[in-house]
């Protein structure tokens, strides 16, 4: 009893004194300021997506009041009304959770399916990698924004759609990182271990090689929900994504975007810059991820 | 040299036809019967079979693709269902505003971005990088649409200064030539045409330009770093040469590598981007058709557009590769 006390102790107190990778991590994110406002952005953000629909009901069908019409804004109306007479700070509100919603659950998609064809392109033989990659490319060879617009286009408008098109257009590119990742640790001595120890191939991929492809992986997923708010706007905009009435950042945008000629400049501005804040605190928080979870990575 | 060039150049032929598969099979993810998708619920049944014909839905798949691939080949992408023109026709006489557009918007994107990148690399850590970098990130976050309706509000409406839609004022008389506007007019003469047309690709231009020289100015920064921390830059230093003449002369030709294969990737970027400038710019080249097309479900303009981008798209991604080569010895053929 005695002597395993003994061995214990050290370790227990080198524990004690170094930091877990995850929290050390964490530390490096928050001594930026760059990554914390980017965090605080997206906290921002999400509170008001899971706060909104709690706080207050609001029914897109319902609501208008002609009345009211492009009234600029006021302490009433803080962001003003659009052409229906409907308040747009509420409407913008409202609309975080069909946009935020949108980014989150495309990129989720996207991110489980990519990453595990990655994967198994990586560790699989090389017939089924050169296929994967083939398809991969095939994807890649068209700018995803239009591939997206072109897929909706077919298939017809609506959230369901464009969601169903904003993940695949994200597939190869996690495809891709998983799968460099794989190449480059498959070969590395503990891998190799594992599998000298009887590791079937899934265990091997699950338990040695995925969390170590981990962190590209995470900074991936928030800059891909940027991208994926920005490209459910942009389909929004042209009138293939969310259909009015429903709150939604770009198809609030398209609604209202040809009143800049008489200059009610607020029907059009507040939806725009909720979209560009929202963007660009995942691309902050993104940028400041890859600085603390992966040193190689630095930008500087 | 050549041989490398072939076989890179050979390695675009699969893909190629895989982005012919893709967007051959596009027709087919139209939910219900694609000919009376494009026809409408009132079309009568005679019409929607003929339809179904001429289209040649009525063929085994495999049939249908073989089909499209022989028509693509000789530049044949099919007939507008609502304009009854043959979409290379309308593709090519609309493709010159694009093009127009998109080079304007890459100029604006390598003149000033690149100037920033190295900037925010030479004084590095200074409030010009700090402000750069967030521009940086605040440009690669910006919906262009957004930023076109603001750009047209405010110089167009607001202030006055500038055009807000198409390439010409209809008082200004114009002969279409090569229908790049500024082009022709440069090549009449006629400066009057020039002024004009430049006035109204200048915001276009700009909302196109922004995201690409977000990213440009982002690499230049990056790239430049790397090189500057060279032995090589500290021996040209140490020499005692004016630090200008080791940035522009030494440092700078290196630290452009990596950036043409940002411009490159850019390209595609930008055609796609020009789907939603155009639309906000009343800009008649291809992204306001597409976006028309889709209004009218006009689909066989979506899929010959789609597939003439993503040509492009490949091909110059592999000009980009083969100047990168030319442009770096050190890169092995093999």
């Amino acid at each position: 009893m005695a002597t395993s006390a003994t061995i214990v102790e050290p370790i227990a107190l080198a524990a004690a004194k170094s930091q877990s990778p995850a929290a050390a991590a964490w530390r490096r994110l928050l001594s930026s300021p760059v990554a914390r406002a980017g965090l605080g952005i997206v906290c921002l953000f999400v509170l008001i997506a899971v706060g909104a629909p709690i706080a207050h009901h609001y029914d897109a069908a319902t609501d208008s009041n002609l009345v009211l019409r492009l009234k600029p804004p006021s302490g009433e109306h803080p962001f003003g009304t659009d052409s229906l007479g409907r308040d747009i700070l509420v409407r913008v509100l409202h609309g975080t959770r069909v946009s935020l919603g949108l980014g989150v659950t495309a990129v989720a998609i996207a991110s489980v399916l990519g990453s595990l064809v990655g994967l198994v392109s990586g560790y699989a033989g090389r017939r089924v990698d050169l296929f994967i990659s083939f398809c991969l490319d095939i994807l890649l060879a068209f700018p995803s924004t239009l591939l997206a617009i072109a897929i909706v286009a077919m298939i017809g408008p609506g959230l369901r759609n464009s969601l169903l098109a904003i993940s695949l257009v994200s597939i190869p590119i996690y495809g891709r990182i998983a799968r460099g990742a794989v190449l480059e640790l498959r070969e590395l001595e503990y891998v190799n271990a594992a599998r000298a120890l009887g590791g079937r191939a899934r265990r091997v991929l699950m338990r040695h090689i995925f969390p170590n492809a981990l962190p590209p992986l995470i900074v991936q997923t928030t800059l891909a929900i940027a991208f994926a708010i920005l490209e459910a706007a942009a389909l929004g905009f042209l009138g293939l994504g969310a259909q009015p009435p429903t709150p939604e950042w770009g198809a609030m945008l398209a609604d209202s975007y040809k009143y800049f000629t008489s200059g009610a400049w607020w029907v059009f501005f507040f939806p725009g810059a909720a979209i560009m804040l929202s963007v660009l605190g995942f691309n902050l928080l993104g940028d400041g991820l890859r600085d603390a979870l992966d040193p190689r990575l630095r930008t500087d | 040299m050549t041989q490398y060039a072939i076989r890179r150049a050979l390695t675009i032929v699969p893909v190629l036809l895989g982005v012919s598969i893709l967007v051959f099979s596009f027709v087919h993810m139209i939910p219900g019967d694609p000919a009376l998708a494009m026809l409408g619920e009132r079309a009568t049944p005679e019409k929607v079979a003929e339809v179904r014909q001429r289209l040649g839905l009525d063929r085994p798949i495999y049939q249908q693709y073989i089909i499209y691939l022989g028509k693509v080949v000789q530049g044949d992408f099919g007939i507008s269902i609502v304009r009854g023109d043959p979409v290379a026709k309308d593709l090519l006489r609309r493709f010159p505003a694009t093009v127009e557009l998109a080079t304007s918007a890459i100029l604006l994107a390598l003149l000033f971005g690149i100037p920033i990148g190295i900037v925010s690399a030479v004084w590095r850590n200074s409030w010009m990088d700090s402000a750069s970098r967030v521009w940086a990130l605040v440009g690669v976050s910006m919906p262009i649409f957004w930023l076109g309706v603001m750009l047209a509000w405010f110089f167009g409406v607001q202030l006055g200064w500038l055009p807000t839609g198409f390439r010409l004022d209809s008082a200004t008389e114009y002969r279409p030539w090569t229908n790049f506007v500024v082009l022709d007019a440069l090549l009449n003469g006629s400066w009057g045409v020039v002024r004009d047309a430049l006035r109204h690709l200048l915001l276009p231009a700009i909302a196109l330009a922004t995201i690409p020289l977000a990213v440009i100015a982002r690499m230049t920064r990056a790239s430049m770093l790397e090189v500057l921390s060279r032995e090589y830059i500290r021996t040209a230093e140490a020499k005692g040469l004016p630090q200008v003449s080791v940035i522009l002369r030494h440092a700078l030709g290196n630290a452009l590598l990596p950036v043409m294969t940002v411009v490159g990737l850019q390209v595609g970027r930008l055609l796609a981007g020009a789907i939603l400038t155009e639309t906000i710019f009343s800009w008649p080249g291809i992204g306001l058709w597409v976006y028309e097309a889709i209004g009218s479900r006009d689909y066989a303009i979506v899929q010959g557009a789609s597939l003439f981008i993503a040509v492009i798209f490949v091909t110059v991604n592999l000009v980009t590769d083969l100047l990168y080569a030319v442009a770096d010895p050190r890169i092995k053929y093999d």
